[in-house]
């Protein structure tokens, strides 16, 4: 018998009895939107994390503290120091892309006739491009930069001019841009600002370094925002000047920012000083790809090191849900089951109302894999009639949630944008395929034993029902 | 006259609670290329069954069946369907239409399982319909249609895969005494045509007149063979004279 003659007979055998034919069918439907819907909960909540996530900064990048220097690591070794060894080694992990050592320090900028306070962040010029800092204007820092800086677009808006009025420090004005000033940068705090009366003037004076903006960072929504990039070395040589500055003056190690973390134990332990290091109190590892980030992670705090990365939270917050996932599925798998017995119940029935029928036509020659064939198919329509109508129900059903806003997590978050509304419910293409997919095939394994039992039924034994 | 079935001490048992019946009780006869055979007997005696097992619906219990140059009983069900459809036809007192169907695509049934195309098999459906007088019946369904009109259908389907033998149960047995006549005219005309065996059971007399042979059935066994009334059967005649 030909597949088409097959596919044809089977349809018509269904629409025979269409009232049974279409509530079967909707069992499907049901069963395949309950599985699909379902699943569309988790994957938007998942996603919904995600984006949450991404508002928190880089999900590949591994903040690695110096916290517990002079412990012990779990197995009982010495933390070794984080330096320029260590970060060569953090290269070498696997998925590991690149590691910069972070510092930070707090200076006096000015530009133009308008000053301000300035976080700067330094980081290894050859590394900027790895931490995905979007630079909307100029260039981001390359290798062979030294006092060159990449600024925050907050930045501008911090700068005010201090002799403008005695009472109002009168701001930068709109359209500000650091990159057509000519910029200097001092470890004076009182660097550009009006001498007051009764302040004492230190003994040296700092000798401003001349700065040069070459890029503008864009919204990144982090640290960045608000700081200035700088070559770590170029960091590293203020920090120096600056300390050298204050001991000119004072004698005592005051000064701006401290960037390089001492720990009492260390200090305790006479190994305070610029000798003998600890190393760097920050370091930014960056992964190749999203999945290795935990196995990095791992193999960092083995070493005995604090690490941080949002992919925490989106752990965390993926665990907390994964058992309302479950559950969702669950209910899902357990509405196609029924709809699968409903798929075999009528199967039955109708192989028992046409057991005289089999009987016939085995008579006239249908071969057991026609009959076989000819069961299955119907099984198979009712699947593809099913998941068609139960694939479209879940778009409604889905478009109605996102409507009223049904929703199982948090359902807004905020962005540079503002608020954004996040979806309950979000139905993939592949989803989408698959419901089409499988809703068929589970209706032919529904049909299997029925249409076995069609295929069995002896032709005398069939032929005498009545 | 070469022999198309050969039934070599055939047995039939049937399990009734704790009793063994014996339905076909030791039967060894010869079917002949090409002739109208009746089986008669009284009610129970075994012909239907002894129909279904030369036909390959049921297995003997013992003794073999060949047809042809096949020996039916051992084949699997796999092959028996596929030897019915090339080489049997059946025909049953209660029609055994399928009621959803139209005349027409009952008829082209078989062919339909032996993979014809659709137009085909249509063709041939149309054609075998007009022989047996129902061109203007062929969008009927059975229930739309006399008993005597569905017989027709079912004899237009048992002879649309050009069948060797035709087999058939008591054909006439839901038909008035005129229909009967029509439907054996009917169908010993399309076996003569085309030069097909025909088994025909039956407890009517006036059928035997039909036939070359009437083989008397009694508890399981042959009674007796008669020969039947010559019914100017060229081709037999032509045969026998050859003999
Ligand atoms: N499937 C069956 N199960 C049990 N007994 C059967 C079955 N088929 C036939 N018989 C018995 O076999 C005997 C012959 O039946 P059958 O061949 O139908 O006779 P006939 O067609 O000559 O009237 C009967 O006694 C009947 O009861
Ligand atoms: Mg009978």
């Amino acid at each position: 018998m030909k597949l088409r003659d097959t596919l044809f007979l089977s349809i018509k055998n269904l629409w025979r009895r269409k009232l049974r034919t279409t509530l079967t069918v909707l069992g499907v439907m049901i069963g395949c939107c309950a599985i699909v819907v379902m699943l569309s909960l988790g994957i938007a909540m998942e996603r919904n994390f995600m984006a949450q996530v991404n508002q928190m900064g880089n999900i590949m990048q591994i903040q690695v503290y110096n916290y517990n220097y002079g412990g012990k690591t779990p197995d009982g070794k010495d933390i070794p120091p984080l330096d320029d060894k260590m970060l060569a080694h953090f290269e070498t992990i696997k998925g590991v892309q690149g590691a910069t050592p972070v510092m930070n320090l707090y200076l006096k900028m000015m530009a133009g006739k308008y000053v301000s306070h300035v976080s700067i962040i330094g980081i290894k010029a050859e590394m900027f491009t790895l931490l995905d800092i979007p630079v909307i204007e100029g260039r981001p820092l390359q290798e062979g930069d030294t006092d060159h800086m990449v600024v925050g677009q907050y930045v501008a808006q911090n700068f005010y001019n201090p002799k403008a009025s005695r009472y109002r420090w009168e701001p930068a004005p709109e359209g500000f841009n650091l990159m057509e000033e000519k910029v200097t940068i001092s470890w004076d705090m009182n660097y550009g600002e009006k001498p007051q009366k009764g302040m004492p003037q230190p003994k040296v004076k700092a000798k401003p370094v001349k700065v040069e903006a070459v890029g503008i960072v864009g919204q990144s929504g982090s640290e960045y925002d608000w700081s200035v990039i700088m070559p770590f070395e170029t960091v590293m040589k203020y920090q120096k000047e600056m300390e050298k500055w204050n001991k000119q003056n004072s004698g005592s190690s005051g000064g701006g920012g401290r960037i390089i973390y001492k720990s009492a134990i260390a200090v305790a332990a006479g190994m305070g000083g610029n000798g003998t290091d600890q190393g760097y109190q920050r370091v930014i590892v960056k992964a190749k790809h999203i999945d290795d980030v935990v196995d990095i992670m791992d193999s960092i705090k083995e070493l005995g090191y604090e690490c941080y990365s949002p992919i925490q939270i989106l752990d965390d917050m993926k665990k907390q849900s994964a058992g309302l996932r479950q559950i969702l599925l669950g209910i899902g798998i357990m509405s196609f089951i029924i709809a699968a017995i409903g798929i075999a119940n009528t199967m039955y029935m109708s192989i028992y109302e046409r057991t005289r029928e089999i009987g016939i036509i085995k008579v006239i020659g249908a071969k057991l894999r026609d009959i076989q064939r000819l069961f299955m198919l119907e099984a198979w329509w009712i699947g593809v009639f099913g998941g068609i109508l139960g694939v479209g129900m879940s778009y409604l059903l889905s478009f109605l949630l996102n409507k009223f806003n049904v929703n199982l997590g948090n359902s807004e978050i905020w962005t540079p944008e503002g608020m954004v509304k996040l979806n309950s419910s979000y139905i993939p293409i592949w989803l989408t395929a698959a419901a089409f997919f499988f809703s068929p095939i589970a209706s032919l394994i529904a049909g299997l034993l029925p249409s076995r039992r069609a295929m069995k039924l002896s032709v005398m034994k069939a032929l005498r029902q009545d | 006259m070469s022999a198309i079935i050969t039934l070599d001490n055939v047995y039939r048992a049937y399990r009734m609670g704790n009793e063994r019946i014996m339905a076909v009780n030791g039967i060894s006869m010869e079917i002949y290329e090409g002739e109208i055979c009746c089986l008669q007997g009284p009610s129970g005696s075994g012909k239907s069954t002894l129909l279904h097992l030369m036909a390959g619906l049921e297995k003997p219990s013992k003794g073999s069946i060949t047809i042809g140059k096949t020996r039916i009983d051992l084949l699997n069900e796999n092959q028996l369907a596929l030897f019915r459809q090339k080489h049997v036809g059946f025909i049953f007192q209660n029609y055994y239409l399928i009621p959803t169907l139209t005349a027409l695509e009952n008829v082209a049934m078989p062919l339909t399982f032996c993979g014809v195309p659709r137009k085909k098999r249509m063709k041939k459906a149309k054609e075998l319909l007009e022989g047996v007088g129902l061109k203007d019946r062929m969008k009927h369904k059975p229930s739309e249609m006399s008993g005597g009109q569905q017989q027709r259908v079912s004899i237009a389907r048992a002879f649309a895969n050009n069948p060797k033998v035709v087999f058939a149960d008591e054909p006439t047995g839901n038909l008035d005494t005129a229909t009967t006549f029509e439907m054996m005219n009917l169908m010993t005309e399309m076996a003569k045509t085309w030069n097909q065996t025909m088994v025909i059971v039956t407890h009517d007399t006036e059928i035997s007149g039909y036939a070359s042979r009437i083989i008397k059935i009694r508890d399981g066994k042959i009674e007796k063979i008669e020969n039947g009334r010559d019914f100017n059967d060229e081709k037999i005649n032509a045969q026998k004279n050859l003999v």
